[in-house]
């Protein structure tokens, strides 16, 4: 694989999922009903550099978990390509897949109960042909790596650990077999206030040590702030803006960015102002921007002609009609 | 005035390894129109307090001491005696919406139901017409659009947002001495979350209605509640005005778990951390129950545990901030 630094580690080109709303049956092929689609990941265009942490911010049901499977290959996509080192995935999914890992939300689901922390670590080396001997080198290094008590925990199950301690496995599990590229799906959000602070700083060690890039899915505005290089804002399947993190989250946009960031207690913002309305259905979406009939500055356009995502200062592009001039 | 009061509340649950004590010498005094958010961490027996309160504890929980609610100790009541109590006396509002609604009942019977009960319990009559008006103005009230077709839905067909709002609307309908909402919001979308926020604490203030407020995100509580208990291990060890306690807090747990949120970037330094865990009921340290973790911890914490002393009419539980008086 070439490992060109001008080429992105990831990007991808009109990225789509649908997902079958509901089960089509034969009774629906007779009438000739048409099927209903969730447009989970609708035309996404991103690309993440190397070496950076990308966070994807948005509500649930936005299409940021999809788009993350997406990007592990756990997921194939409807229509649309996504390049690795600037090479189709679908042309080499078996040597991506080595490289490619995802951290979820909730240990205690992601980790198998029945299985003990050395076994759970292990399993992805089974794969490769590899010494037992070395394996269990490699498993005691990949717990060491995430601060673990390498004894304590080695025959120990999920259920015998602590929250923070479980989601330390699954990053062992993770980290195990050397991957470029993790995507992490809302990692501090099933853990404890002060846990979180431990983990985000593990994190950060793990990438600066490894030279791991990250895809963090969360919406937690803190964890944010304080983790990406760059931000990606998405809503109803789409992206809506993207930038470095200071300009994203410093002088956003996007009106849907702005009522967020507003929306989200914070320990520096008392006062919160909740935007109206709920997140649309994905098999309807609204036509014209999506966002249109939440949005405080919606006019004629908006509701007719869908904004595209368009770079309106240097690194910072937003999809909106507001600041499209032509 | 104060309107409840809860004077050394002691609950322990019966487990098969013996009997364990999770809520020690909870005192508490809560006036009128208070908001009041109780944080902590899992495990640090909020929720359990708020169940004591309702006398709403699972079977195998036994709690000793009084709650004492207008000159009445909810405790020593019977059971008939409590079932008045609850919705009319103090209603609370669970964590999971999906769970708190019958689920093969309408809207409209559940609230009627409610509004019965209210005027059942006041000896009051009430026409239907009436009950159905004063259901319509609390669904206006919850900012819930078209309440008179949503009124004679299903909860399946409702959202866990307008679900929610329901509920609050059933509260405000039972128009309560005392609110207990239980995490109202974790089980929403973050712009849902900040709605459903921002309507409580409107509704509280506008009824003078005394809400206590169970959360483990402080950022929340800090944005609904005019004064902060923090629980830990099962004692309170602060309890204060909210502004005060964020912005000067006493005890060295407060301190390292504000200290601990993310503020800046990762490129700016790592982030302070408050050394291990939460501590398990069944292994609680002798002496203070922070001392493990507590960064200025010295011989006598080890071995005595501090009392809830009171500085400059804020309370804390820690020896620190009682020596520094004497």
């Amino acid at each position: 694989m070439k490992t060109n630094s001008d080429v992105p580690l990831i990007e991808t080109k009109n990225l789509t999922k649908l997902f079958l709303a509901s089960k089509y049956g034969l009774l629906d092929r007779i009438f000739g009903r048409r099927p209903m689609y969730v447009r989970a990941v609708d035309d996404v265009n991103i690309k993440i550099d190397s070496k950076k942490t990308v966070v994807l911010v948005g509500e649930s049901g936005s299409g940021k978990t999809t788009l993350g499977r997406l990007l592990v290959t756990l997921e194939r996509p409807t229509a649309g390509e996504i390049f690795f080192h600037g090479e189709a995935l679908s042309k080499n999914m078996k040597a991506v897949r080595e490289k490619v890992q995802i951290v979820y939300q909730n240990p205690l689901e992601s980790l198998d109960p029945r299985m003990d922390v050395k076994s759970i670590v292990e399993e992805p080396l089974l794969q490769k042909s590899m010494e037992r001997e070395e394996r269990l080198l490699r498993v005691k290094e990949a717990l060491e790596s995430v601060g673990l008590d390498y004894s304590y925990v080695y025959y120990r199950r999920p259920k015998d650990l602590s929250g923070g301690q479980r989601q330390r496995v699954a990053l062992a599990r993770a980290i195990i077999s050397n991957p470029e590229f993790i995507v992490l799906d809302e990692p501090t959000s099933a853990l404890d206030a002060s846990i979180q602070s431990q983990v985000l700083n593990l994190l950060v060690d793990l990438k600066e040590k490894f030279g791991y890039t990250y895809l963090v899915i969360t919406h937690n505005m803190m964890v944010t702030k304080y983790i990406a290089d760059m931000v990606y804002v998405m809503y109803a399947g789409k992206i809506i803006e993207a930038g470095d993190v200071n300009t994203v989250m410093k002088e956003p946009k996007h009106p849907y960015t702005q009522l967020l960031l507003k929306s989200i207690p914070s320990l520096e913002n008392r006062r919160l102002e909740p935007m109206a309305g709920e997140p649309p259905s994905l098999i309807n979406p609204p036509p014209g921007c999506r966002f249109h009939p939440r949005c405080p500055y919606a006019f004629d356009r908006c509701k007719v002609e869908e904004p595209k995502l368009k770079e309106v200062e240097s690194g910072h592009f937003v999809a909106c009609h507001l600041y499209d001039k032509s | 005035m104060v309107q409840l009061k809860i004077e050394d509340l002691q609950v322990y649950y019966k487990t098969p390894i013996g009997s364990i004590k999770v809520l020690y010498d909870i005192d508490l005094e809560v006036e009128k129109g208070d908001s009041l958010g109780l944080v902590g961490e899992s495990g640090s027996g909020k929720s359990t307090l708020g169940l004591s309160i309702v006398r709403l504890l699972p079977p195998n929980g036994k709690a000793y001491g009084k709650i004492i609610l207008d000159g009445k100790d909810l405790l020593s009541s019977s059971s008939a005696e409590m079932t008045k109590v609850r919705g009319t006396g103090i209603f609370m509002i669970m964590q999971d919406p999906f769970n708190s609604l019958n689920p093969v009942k309408r809207i409209s019977d559940q609230l009627l139901e409610a509004v019965e009960i209210k005027y059942a319990r006041k000896n009051e009559k009430a026409d239907k017409g009436k009950m159905y008006d004063e259901v319509i103005k609390r669904l206006r009230d919850v900012k819930l659009p078209d309440p008179e077709l949503i009124i004679n839905r299903y909860p399946h067909q409702l959202s866990g947002g307008q679900i929610q709002r329901v509920v609050i609307a059933m509260g405000l309908l039972f128009e309560p001495e005392i609110m207990i909402a239980d995490e109202p919001t974790s089980a929403l979308d973050v712009s849902v979350q900040a709605q459903i926020i921002a309507l409580i604490k409107e509704l509280q203030s506008k009824y003078n209605m005394t809400l206590l407020f169970i959360t483990h995100d402080l950022s929340v509580a800090y944005a609904v509640s005019d004064k902060l208990l923090i629980l830990y291990g099962g004692r309170i060890l602060e309890y204060g005005p909210t502004e005060e306690v964020i912005n000067e807090p006493l005890h060295p747990y407060t301190e390292g778990l504000l200290k601990s949120f993310p503020k800046g970037n990762y490129k700016e330094g790592k982030l302070y951390t408050l050394k291990g865990m939460p501590p398990l009921f069944t292994e609680l340290p002798k002496g203070c129950v922070f001392n493990p973790r507590c960064p200025y911890a010295f011989d006598k914490c080890f071995v005595d545990e501090p009392s809830l002393y009171e500085v400059d009419g804020r309370k804390v539980r820690c020896f620190l901030k009682n020596e520094n008086k004497q």
